[in-house]
């Protein structure tokens, strides 16, 4: 698991090609990853996995507050509707 | 940031990068273009897609983290990549129809008045190919509006059974069974293929840490690894 020249074992892993996938059905190399996964690379995944559902979240409340709840017609004719700055924001 | 201060450069040869410095861009433009552009207007429209495209993105990266959703991200993204080769030949075979009804006629339907007579024949093929038939062009019976004398409609209904035998029948049979074998390939590889995208989360994971950190940290980065198997 040592880095050599800024190349480590999990980036010679993560670069394999097709040819190369046997590498993981190896005992070693899956418990490698399973270690690795379970002590500190699921948490920081699961931290921005969770501010992306917020994000996703945040931008379908502001499509369905502008573009479908504020929808504005004056005779006949669809207008902008003004921006929502707060959620903007958010 | 912290990811490109310890990567450097080597942090735009990842695509995820790409799409997250893509994202981050049309955000602010979005937030730009919505407060002073005007929420209708084409461009702020433009980037509001893009925006939401992105974010899809985002999210099937991040559903990789999940194991039962990997499966399905990591099975999609190789179909893709396997028939990136089948949907080019099938573009070419739309444009090169597209053209031939270009030489017919241009299609008068009212769904394509907007967007050109070229645009119009392009997109009606597409949904020639699709099994959704449009016959307006031989429906038009005034001369002044460009209708096909007796002829030039054989002519159509040759084409179109041409179009029809390519697209419809062999073609869009072969990217359905092409998808099947892609599929069944990528089956046969999927938890090696799984773990490989565990890898690569991981790899990402560590590429935020700093050298220092990687090497006296060895709760994280341990010289060797203990596995006992229980029966």
């Amino acid at each position: 698991m040592e880095e050599e020249d800024g190349f480590s074992l999990l980036n010679a892993l993560a670069n394999t090609t097709e040819g190369q996938l046997a590498i993981f059905e190896t005992d070693v190399v899956r418990d490698l990853i399973q270690y690795k996964w379970n002590s500190y690379a699921a948490r920081a995944h699961w931290l921005s996995g969770a501010i992306a559902v917020l994000y996703t979240a945040s931008l379908a409340l502001y499509v369905n507050d502008i573009y479908l709840m504020d929808e504005q017609f004056i005779n006949g004719k669809r207008n902008n509707p003004e921006a929502d700055a707060r959620l903007l924001l958010l | 940031m912290t990811q490109f201060r310890v990567a450097g450069a080597q942090y735009f040869g990842d695509a995820w990068n790409w799409v997250d410095l893509i994202n981050i861009g049309l955000g602010y433009w979005n937030i730009y273009n919505q407060l002073y552009c005007g929420t209708l207007e084409l461009t702020t429209k433009l980037v509001l897609i893009a925006l939401i495209m992105t974010t899809l993105s985002k999210l099937f990266f991040y559903m990789r983290i999940v194991e039962s959703f990997s499966y399905i991200v990591t099975m999609i993204l190789s179909v893709f990549r396997d028939l990136t080769t089948f949907l080019a030949f099938y573009a070419i075979l739309i444009v090169m129809f597209s053209l031939i009804f270009d030489v017919i006629s241009r299609n008068p339907a009212g769904e394509y008045a907007l967007i050109g007579p070229f645009a119009g024949n392009l997109f009606s093929t597409l949904r020639l190919s699709l099994g959704d038939f449009d016959f307006g062009v031989l429906a038009e019976t005034d001369a002044k509006k460009g209708a096909l004398d007796s002829d030039q409609h054989l002519l159509y209904w040759l084409v179109w059974l041409a179009m029809v035998i390519f697209s419809a029948l062999i073609f869009l049979n072969f990217i359905i069974a092409e998808v099947s074998n892609s599929y069944s390939k990528i089956n046969e590889n999927i938890s090696e293929l799984v773990y490989q995208e565990r890898a690569k989360l991981i790899n990402e994971a560590e590429d935020v840490m700093s050298k220092k950190a990687r090497e006296t940290n060895k709760q994280r980065f341990p010289t060797f690894i203990i596995t006992r198997e229980q029966d």
